[in-house]
């Protein structure tokens, strides 16, 4: 937040306030000097003891919000001035994370409200802004292993479908998932080892997503080339595909492809289809859709149009396919409030997390950390400041993605002990403080013991 | 003030100089302020400044009989019983005992500051054997040196064991992301390519160079029409063992653009086992799609019937690359998919795209294509003449001058094709606000932060004293960010301010209205 240098035009009357007043004025409000006490009497941010609690930082997150949607100005900034006080984007971590919000809800004021005010403190806000990273493929291999946050997902989801899929000759992956198929190569590997003959594998991705970070700097080609050249060195024969298809529609093409594939395939012993789900979901819209309007995923048409958003019908549209195995992973969080405060408590709530979980081993000025925070940040300036279809991060939470599955005919299926002990010992190679939960069927990454991220597959009902 | 002694009295365990004979330097002794500085653990500490020699020196305490060297003057002592000799363990002093702190006899060196001495003998001794001693120690599995030995053991114990090593360098002590960096680790590439030539032609390796490095095209296209075309055109009619390449990720890049879309949509297969030996080479069957073609060369295909690999989407205007895949597990996934390219109309049965052009082909169009295989009788069907691929080319042209049109712009991005990425379009929305804020309108809200401490009457002063400040011939937004000159029109926050002022609020009373009320309550209510 930065205070433009010159002085004020208003000419102050000579009181006794005059002096703190005018020195107040003349004070560069940048980050930097906000920190010297601004008016006798403040205290500093050192002494801000109670001020540096993540209760207080909420509150005023909220306060803010709340001004802002209610479109009180005088308010918003008085709470985001205090908050960029004790919230340096260079503090630690609860601080980075408060500072994340702030942004967010600077640009927000800026987009949606009318207050333009806020729009100057953007902009000049914007100078500090973060850029998320371009990864390179071997920087995101990397990079995803840096905490458990993924390979939980990836080894639960691998061990899953390494038993669905014994004894088919064919398997054919679909692999929807945010990490850009970091998840592949494990499971090529596994497949590689665990048979004698060796299948054949097919893999199909969605290559249409590319404005959600991690951000990767290799088309989708050369992503695929490289896979297949691994398979092979596993004896695997890969058949890598790619079709545009996004989120936004639901994955509408990608099923249309699907299906049309499964009409006319050929094949003696069958063919294993696998879709593997991970942190790809929540972006596909969940928003009811018009009752009016006539929807269809891949030629799918479900019964009830009415109710139905995207996110049902994608769902439906899965199980149509009937395929052998199913695996959602996600994050478990509800971002899907459509009010704002909600929202941003939920997220407050759940975001501390990966700033905690990097800050026991990473570095501060760590370029992996840097891209870490500014892919978060990327996440919260999508749930607070945006709506409608820009708003895409929209989380919720395992018994929600449940009781989906279930209303779509699917049963879960648990993780046997073999996934337990290879995600545990995996688990035990990083901080002390991940853990792993299981709850029903389902199994849950902990940090702390705040569910992070859960893992759970399906069979056709 | 601690004094510095010979060592005989401060350093812990040592025996007098007279014990240690010729072999130490007596220890330099140098009188130490006391420094209360934070980080210091005990400013009553003794401070203790020993002579390079004697921190290195291991066993300082020498029997006379026999000539052992000790460590430890305890050590010695015990020792000497053993020689009948009179011995004395000194006994633990009975006044309290004294933490001692150590400084580096190196002067350059951080640590020679009594301040930041070390509390530690082993640690000042270990500290600098490390920092200042030769490194005696060295690894014999990787060059690593240590001066320390226990330094050394430490790492010889975990130096390339129980970790995977990518070709590369990189270390892993896992085996899953050693895996998962493996397979797109540049390494991995370069060593198949030296796998794949000796037993392929030099299709495969390029083929391998070009899926790996999206090479031009040029080198493609001459391999392409070099090696066995003639069996590619012959592969019109069945033949016996021929397969179509599969298509290279280097056409996606290669060539104009729009055919660089298409082949997005091709599966890349892997070729054949390399156990193969001979397979027949055929790359592009169709010669009249050669242009476009030439991108695809890519690998050649194997003729194992084991192999899968009928199920290869090579080129897809290879219309002969239906015919090619005549394999018995697998029919060819390409075949309809350019039969449907070539007669779209035909395929009635299936629902028709939403707004893809055939640029998309593979993509979701799927007019009746079979991807990863099809019956029998429709390969049958598809033998006819290269005039489907001559189609094919036309479209791909058409295709792409719809493309670069720019009718699917999102699908071209989707493609990587176009690299900006719009990070988000807030910020294009920010951009706009800035261009409609002047800046100095951000001075204002010194003014506002400015009321708080001055309560009330600051803020109505402001208000009272510059109401020019609001008027039109002002270019500057006022601090509401309603500058009339900009023709913004009085925001809910003005009129509410303008009320709340009229009303007499007080305005660090609405400060105090939210959360942590001590905050506002009390310091701006203290501000003097």
């Amino acid at each position: 937040m930065q205070f433009s240098h010159e002085t004020p035009p208003q000419p102050l009357h000579h009181n006794n306030n005059t002096n703190i007043s005018s020195s107040f004025c003349n004070l560069p409000m940048n980050n930097q000097v906000l920190r010297a006490r601004p008016w006798a009497g403040f205290p500093t941010s050192k002494s801000l003891g109670s001020f540096g609690d993540t209760n207080c930082m909420e509150q005023l997150l909220v306060h803010c919000a709340n001004a802002i949607e209610s479109n009180d100005a005088t308010l918003a900034q008085q709470i985001l001035w205090v908050l960029n006080n004790i919230a340096p984007p260079d503090g630690d971590s609860n601080q980075r994370l408060t500072s994340g919000f702030l942004r967010a809800l600077i640009a927000r004021a800026a987009k949606i409200g009318s207050c333009k005010i806020l729009a100057a403190m953007a902009d000049s806000n914007s100078n500090i802004s973060f850029q998320t990273h371009k990864f390179s493929i071997i920087e995101l291999a990397t990079f995803i292993d840096l905490t458990p946050w993924h390979r939980f997902g990836f080894t639960a989801a691998n061990a899953t479908i390494l038993e669905a899929i014994d004894g088919f000759s064919t398997i054919h992956i679909v692999d929807l998932s945010l990490t850009h198929c970091m998840q592949v190569p494990t499971l090529i590997d596994a497949i590689a080892s665990r048979n004698e003959v060796p299948p054949l594998v097919k893999l199909t991705v969605a290559g249409a997503t590319e404005d959600v970070p991690p951000m990767l700097d290799l088309s989708y080609e050369e992503l695929g080339s490289k896979l297949v050249n691994f398979a092979r060195s596993r004896n695997i024969i890969l058949e890598f595909r790619v079709v545009l298809s996004s989120y936004k529609d639901g994955f509408s093409s990608l099923i249309e492809q699907l299906r049309v594939q499964q009409h006319l395939m050929y094949s003696e012993n069958g063919e294993a289809l696998v879709i593997n789900c991970h942190m790809m979901l929540h972006y596909i819209p969940e928003e009811p859709l018009p009752s009016s309007t006539s929807y269809s995923i891949g030629g799918f048409e479900p019964s009830h149009a009415a109710c139905s958003s995207l996110r049902t019908m994608f769902l439906k549209s899965i199980r149509s396919l009937d395929p052998t195995v199913v695996v959602v992973v996600d994050e478990d969080a509800d971002l899907t409030s459509n009010n704002l405060v909600c929202r941003l408590r939920s997220a407050f709530n759940y975001l501390w997390i990966p700033y905690d979980t990097v800050d026991t081993f990473l570095p501060k000025g760590s370029k992996q950390r840097q891209w870490y925070e500014a892919d978060i940040c990327w996440k919260i300036e999508n749930v607070i400041a945006n709506e409608g279809f820009q708003r895409v991060e929209r989380l919720e939470t395992k018994s929600k993605w449940v009781q989906r599955m279930r209303n779509a005919n699917f049963r879960g299926v648990g993780f046997g002990e073999e996934a337990v002990s290879e995600v545990k010992s995996m688990l035990d190679e990083h901080a002390a403080g991940w853990g792993l939960k299981r709850e029903d069927e389902d199994l849950v990454l902990t940090w702390k013991g705040h569910n992070v991220v859960f893992a759970t597959a399906w069979l056709p009902a | 003030m601690p004094t510095e002694l010979d060592n005989s009295s401060t350093a812990s365990g040592e025996a007098s100089v007279s014990s240690s004979g010729n072999q130490t330097a007596p220890p330099k002794s140098t009188a130490k302020k006391k420094r209360n500085l934070p980080g210091m653990p005990d400013p009553d500490a003794e401070v203790i400044a020993l002579s390079p020699k004697t921190l290195m020196a291991t066993n300082r305490f020498i029997c006379e009989i026999c000539n052992k060297g000790f460590q430890r003057d305890q050590n010695l002592q015990l020792h000497r019983r053993g020689h009948n000799l009179p011995w004395k363990l000194r006994q633990r002093s009975s006044k309290e005992v004294k933490k001692r702190v150590y400084v580096c006899p190196e002067a350059s060196c951080v640590h020679h500051d009594p301040s930041r001495a070390l509390g530690d003998l082993t640690g000042i001794k270990k500290h600098f054997c490390r920092k200042h001693g030769e490194k005696k120690w060295k690894c014999d599995k990787c060059s690593k040196k240590y001066a320390v030995q226990s330094d050394w053991k430490a790492h010889s114990k975990i130096c390339g064991t129980r970790e995977y090593k990518c070709d590369c360098g990189t270390l892993f002590s896992r085996r899953d992301s050693f895996i998962t960096h493996r397979a797109f680790c540049d390494a991995l590439a370069e060593e198949s390519a030296r796998t794949q030539n000796p037993p392929q032609t030099q299709n495969q390796a390029q083929a391998q160079t070009a899926g790996n490095t999206n090479s031009e095209p040029d080198g493609k296209a001459q391999t392409g029409n070099s090696s066995p075309p003639p069996q590619v055109v012959a592969a019109q009619q069945p033949p016996a063992p021929a397969l179509p390449p599969p298509p290279a990720p280097a056409p996606a890049s290669a060539a104009s653009q729009s055919t660089g879309v298409l082949p997005s949509s091709l599966p890349i297969q892997t070729p054949d086992l390399p156990e193969n030996p001979n397979p027949p080479r055929i790359l592009e069957e169709a010669p009249a799609a050669t242009g476009l073609n030439g991108n695809s060369n890519c690998s050649t295909s194997s003729s194992s019937n084991g192999s899968t690999s009928s199920s290869v989407f090579a080129s897809l205007f290879a219309s002969s690359t239906a015919s090619a895949n005549l394999q018995p597990s697998q029919p060819p996934a390409f075949t309809d998919l350019i039969r449907a390219m070539s007669r779209p109309d035909r395929q009635a049965d299936l629902a028709p795209c939403s707004s893809m052009e055939p640029i998309s082909l593979g993509l979701s169009t799927n007019h009746g294509s079979s991807i990863f295989g099809t019956t029998g009788p429709e390969r049958r069907q598809y033998a006819p003449p290269p005039q489907p691929a001559m189609s094919a080319t036309a479209l791909l042209q058409k295709a792409a001058q719809m493309g670069a049109a720019a009718t699917n712009a999102s699908l071209l991005r989707g493609l990587g094709i176009v690299s900006s990425s719009s990070t988000s379009g807030h910020q294009d929305n920010m951009h706009w606000n800035q261009r409609q804020v002047d800046p100095d309108s951000s001075s204002v809200p010194a003014g506002l932060g400015l009321s708080l401490p001055d309560g009330n009457s600051g803020l109505k002063e402001l208000m009272m004293g510059t109401p020019s400040m609001f008027g039109p011939k002002q270019t500057t937004l006022d601090f509401l960010g309603l500058g009339m000159a900009a023709g913004g029109s009085p925001s809910g926050g003005l009129s509410a301010l303008i009320t709340s002022i009229g009303g007499g609020l007080d305005v660090a009373a609405a400060a105090a209205s939210f959360g942590g009320g001590e905050f506002s309550g009390k310091d701006i209510g203290r501000s003097s």
